[in-house]
């Protein structure tokens, strides 16, 4: 994990400042809402604002029984065992994670916890120590990254959604959340992969490859290594 | 308040004109109702009057355009091919049209969204309806400005006649708008149907907007996570159910335990058993706990020896082509060739499993919520399972997983089940299929068995030629839910041949056996093992035998196999494309296999043609595969594809649609097989039933053939028709063994190349 986060911490990116996670009522409503999607103008702020959370929220610590999505603290009064997938798609109604096997075997279900793709149906919400990122998170991560002032946060997307748009890689998109949320860990630690590690990320990652059966590997490898030239 | 994107977009669009909703003539008075109302409301929901201009089109006072379709997108980009349509013959610009589709209240039926109609049948209605909305608007373009309309030109929605200019807007404002001549609609909803008026569609050399690379509509929203799939829907109140279905189609529930997981409760209505809870977490884990006890039923012919058992059941013969005397002029041949085809069972395998949420109130009326591929279609089944009337009941339609045709004749199955429990409990009920539901009760591609036999005069050319098929339904459309319930929908037929045969032998006889499904007979329910249409259904298999069979010939006859096509062929077009996939893939004019083919010196290449006419448009493809003897392991490196679909919308929806064939048949060439038992399914997850992953998807190239002056054809389906028999052509390019079962899997390509 070490190798990763100095990564992360490149030149350019914020210095993380730990101040306590919000917990209050009132904000975790408002992040479930915004990273729901629901507006324009909802979205554009929450992107911001939940980019400067980010940012703050680097080495907070995640309290009992909550959780950390996209930037914001979660109290969760779901039983102990239940998968990660239904914390995030029933309680905080995100649309990015999808359930496609529930075994662990197709990668519908992938986020982020910290940097490395997880499969959310296999993971009890109680397991996971470390920051949530989904589909919907993505803009807010790539703004922390870059240290993004919060007006220019609010028009950027991930430079994978973006490559992903570019190369009109979905068809019908149901696999695209997790194919993206890999090549987000991908080119987090290769951060220019030739086609050869594009397959063998998407094929060889335990604890299985991702599928997709509308037939959009060729789009995908492309939309990587245009999202490597974008972060270069 | 998600659940209701229909709503939802035509509201947005509505609050851009400024909220001031121009109609043209009777829309419904329900559309455009903000969402958390149509959420609420109880029908009925009276029915669209499809010879109105206005149940299709919305002008708004700023312009902009709303146009409904019946057709559904399933992610073969048919919402931007549908837009750009309209927006050529309407003469306004891309970004200012916004499709409305797959809801019952609003969209036309044009008929279930399948066979690659969504362009060439529901398109061309769209076409013919905003040509007669252009007509209409410049009729009151003419009378506005005192100017005869056949002055007046058109662009970006502005009419001028020179000097004077006035948008569409202004035009319909305070205005009811009909068309200058009536509309007429024959056989609505049907596979023929027609819509014909006097508006004359523009010439395509005028075309501005059709033909170009417009971006996907639908992508933004999917690639940021704002797209409500229906997997996405959430209802107020509602509860999430999870179904234990049974054994095998013909088990009947002996016994069902009690509820032990707290907060779930069980329901029952014959052997339809489900677990219902509040939160969905209680209701996987009540139904995996719930102790149910089936009959047994073990009537089906398990699947290692299943082509034994299609030859056996009861067939109803139909006659695809009968000239001359097929079987005297093959006994009479200089050389007579024959063998066996096989195809397997095979899923649609959507990556999400089947999911319906259904609301069925006490006032008789319900919603649907369904990524159905036939809003219409469902909505009747709904309507009979509830024995209600159509107008009773909605189906809101949200894009699912690709579902390949499985959402086709079989509407929905969860819809079905999720309707009966919710008309039970009386809460709107989510039902989510597990994998293992979806891979064992998904009605699966059938597989097929062919016998096939040729007769070659002195010069090597095919004089005679004969293909007997034994096809199981493609066309199963009964409904899960409603069978289990005791309340059987619709029902299931024999199969049948589809597509041409494009090759002019001089006797030629090709018939289909059809076979009711495997198990039907032995089945309380008329159906055993479920089958329905799979992308391409019927041609699929047909092509694989036939093109790979010609490629025997061909060998047998020492000659180049794609020039021994072009020889049998008189078609142009099929020509064309041929010689186009030979051009680009860089082709090898040669006898297969090829000098040096073996089994015995490690990894061997090869390339391997085929060609089809399907849904209207010529493909041909070249593969070029490696094969490692020693593992049998078939890699496609890559495929080739050349094809002539008339005119061209959206180069880029084309191109995506025949990667995507090709990705998806190449996966179950290569791999794919359903396994059951004599009483169910056993391949039921992704290890048992593997696709294709990234590693060994093939590079494609695609080349495509603009026909500006012919209507446009099918592009889902066509390509996917080429692959395996150009794989099993390729392999025996490269080794000189003929493999004729499907799926080319290691292990039996290795034991058939231990020779």
């Amino acid at each position: 994990m070490d190798d990763q986060r100095d990564q992360r911490d490149q030149p350019g990116a914020p210095t993380p400042t730990p101040t306590p996670a919000p917990t209050s009522a009132s904000v975790r409503r408002e992040n479930v809402t915004i990273a729901a999607g629901v507006g324009a103008a909802a979205l554009a702020v929450g992107v911001a604002a939940a980019a400067v959370e980010l940012a703050r929220s680097r080495q907070a610590a995640v309290p009992e029984g909550a959780i950390r999505v996209n930037g914001a603290t979660h109290q969760v009064q779901a039983p102990s065992d239940t998968p990660l997938l239904y914390v995030l798609r029933d309680e905080l109604r995100l649309h990015g994670p999808k359930f496609g096997c529930g075994l662990g075997q197709c990668g519908a279900c992938s986020v982020l916890v910290g940097d490395r793709e997880t499969r959310s149906c296999v993971t009890a919400w109680t397991a996971v120590k470390d920051e949530v990122t989904t589909l919907e998170g993505l803009p807010a991560r790539w703004a922390a990254q870059k240290g993004l002032e919060a007006a220019d946060a609010a028009r950027t997307l991930h430079p994978v959604q973006q490559a992903w748009i570019d190369q009109q890689v979905p068809q019908c998109g149901y696999c695209q959340s997790g194919m993206m949320i890999v090549a987000v860990d991908l080119l987090h630690r290769v951060p220019n992969p030739t086609e050869a590690q594009i397959r063998d990320a998407y094929t060889n990652t335990p604890p299985s490859p991702h599928l997709c059966r509308c037939g959009t590997y060729m789009s995908i490898i492309a939309a990587v290594q245009r999202a490597a030239k974008a972060m270069a | 308040m998600r659940a209701h994107d229909h709503d939802a977009l035509s509201r947005r669009t509505f609050l851009k004109a400024g909220g001031a909703l121009v109609v043209m003539a009777a829309v419904p008075a329900a559309v455009g109702l903000p969402l958390a109302r149509s959420a609420a409301a109880a029908g009925p929901y009276p029915a669209l009057d499809p010879t109105a201009l206005a149940t299709w089109l919305t002008i708004n006072a700023d312009g902009t355009v709303i146009a409904r379709s019946g057709h559904v997108e399933l992610g073969h980009g048919v919402q931007t091919g549908l837009a750009q349509i309209v927006a050529e013959e309407l003469d306004v610009p891309f970004a200012s049209v916004t499709m409305v589709l797959g809801n019952t209240r609003e969209t036309p039926d044009q008929g279930v969204t399948a066979g690659s109609t969504s362009i060439r049948v529901a398109g061309a209605q769209l076409r013919q309806i905003a040509a007669e909305g252009r007509a209409a608007l410049l009729k009151l373009a003419g009378e506005r400005l005192g100017a005869p309309v056949a002055g007046l030109t058109v662009k970006d929605g502005v009419v001028t006649d020179g000097s004077r200019r006035v948008t569409y807007g202004e035009l319909v404002k305070g205005r009811v708008l009909t068309s200058v001549a009536p509309i007429t609609v024959s056989g609505y909803g049907g596979f023929r149907m027609s819509v014909a008026g006097t508006a004359k569609p523009k010439d395509p050399s005028q075309y501005s907007t059709v033909g170009k690379r417009m971006p996907r509509v639908d992508v933004h929203d999917k690639v940021t996570g704002k797209a409500t799939y229906v997997h996405d829907v959430r209802v107020p109140g509602m509860l999430h159910a999870r179904v234990v279905h049974p054994k095998g189609i013909g088990s009947t529930v002996v016994s069902v335990g009690d509820a032990s997981v707290p907060g779930t409760r069980v329901v029952r209505k014959v052997n339809l058993v489900a677990v219902l809870a509040q939160r969905e977490w209680d209701a996987i884990k009540g139904a995996q706990a719930l102790q149910v006890t089936w009959s047994d039923w073990n009537k089906l012919p398990p699947s290692d020896g299943v082509y034994a058992a299609l030859r056996r059941l009861p067939a109803r013969d139909r006659v695809q082509t009968s000239r001359g005397d097929a079987d005297a002029a093959i006994g009479g041949a200089a050389q007579t060739l024959r063998a066996t085809y096989q195809t397997p069972f095979e899923n649609h395998a959507m990556i999400g499993p089947s999911c319906a949420v259904a609301d069925v109130r006490a006032d008789g009326t319900a919603t649907v919520w369904s990524a159905t591929q036939y809003p219409q279609g469902l909505q009747k089944d709904v309507a009979t399972l509830l024995g209600t009337t159509p107008a009773n009941v909605q189906v809101v339609r949200h894009e699912g997983a690709g579902c390949y045709g499985r959402l086709s004749a079989n509407y929905d199955d969860a819809a079905t089940e999720a309707v009966i429990l919710s008309q039970m409990v009386g809460k709107p009920v989510r039902v989510q299929w597990t994998r293992a539901d979806e891979h064992r009760w998904e009605p699966h591609g059938p597989g097929t068995a062919h016998d096939l036999a040729a007769g070659l005069d002195g010069s090597g050319n095919i004089v005679a030629w004969k293909h007997e098929a034994w096809m199981p339904t493609n066309s199963d459309s009964t409904e899960l839910g409603a069978a289990l319930a005791g309340r059987p929908l619709n029902g299931t037929g024999v199969g049948a041949w589809t597509g041409p045969n494009l090759y002019t032998f001089a006797s030629s006889y090709e018939v289909a056996h059809g076979l009711p499904e495997l198990g039907a007979a032995d089945s309380p329910h008329g159906f055993g093992l479920r089958t329905t249409f799979l992308r391409s259904p019927g041609q699929y298999q047909i092509t694989f035998a036939q093109e790979a069979f010609v490629d025997e010939v061909a060998a047998r006859a020492g000659r180049d196999p794609l020039q021994f096509r072009v020889d049998h062929l008189t078609d142009q077009r099929a020509i064309a494309v041929l010689k186009a996939a030979a051009r680009a893939s860089g082709w090898e004019a040669r006898p297969s296999p090829k000098p040096g083919a073996s089994v015995h010196q490690g990894v061997v290449e090869g390339q391997g043609a085929a060609l089809v006419l399907r849904d209207g448009t010529y493909a041909a493809g070249v593969a070029r595969v490696a094969v490692d003897p020693a593992s049998g392991r078939v890699q496609v490196k890559s495929v080739t594809v050349a094809q002539d679909a008339g005119l061209i919308i959206n180069p880029t929806s084309i191109e995506r649609q025949v990667e995507s064939a090709v990705l998806q048949t190449t996966s179950r060439a290569l791999l794919e097989e359903v396994t059951f038992d004599a009483a169910n399914v056993t391949s039921l997850d992704w290890s048992s039933y593997p696709i294709l992953p990234m590693a060994d998807a093939p590079s494609v190239n695609t080349v495509l053939i603009d026909h500006p002056e012919i209507a446009p054809t099918g592009v889902g389906e066509p390509a996917v028709n080429l692959i395996a028999p150009a794989i099993s052509n390729a392999i025996f390019d490269a080794t000189g063994v003929r493999l004729r079962t499907l799926p080319f899997r290691p292990d039996a390509v290795k034991a058939a190349l231990a020779v």
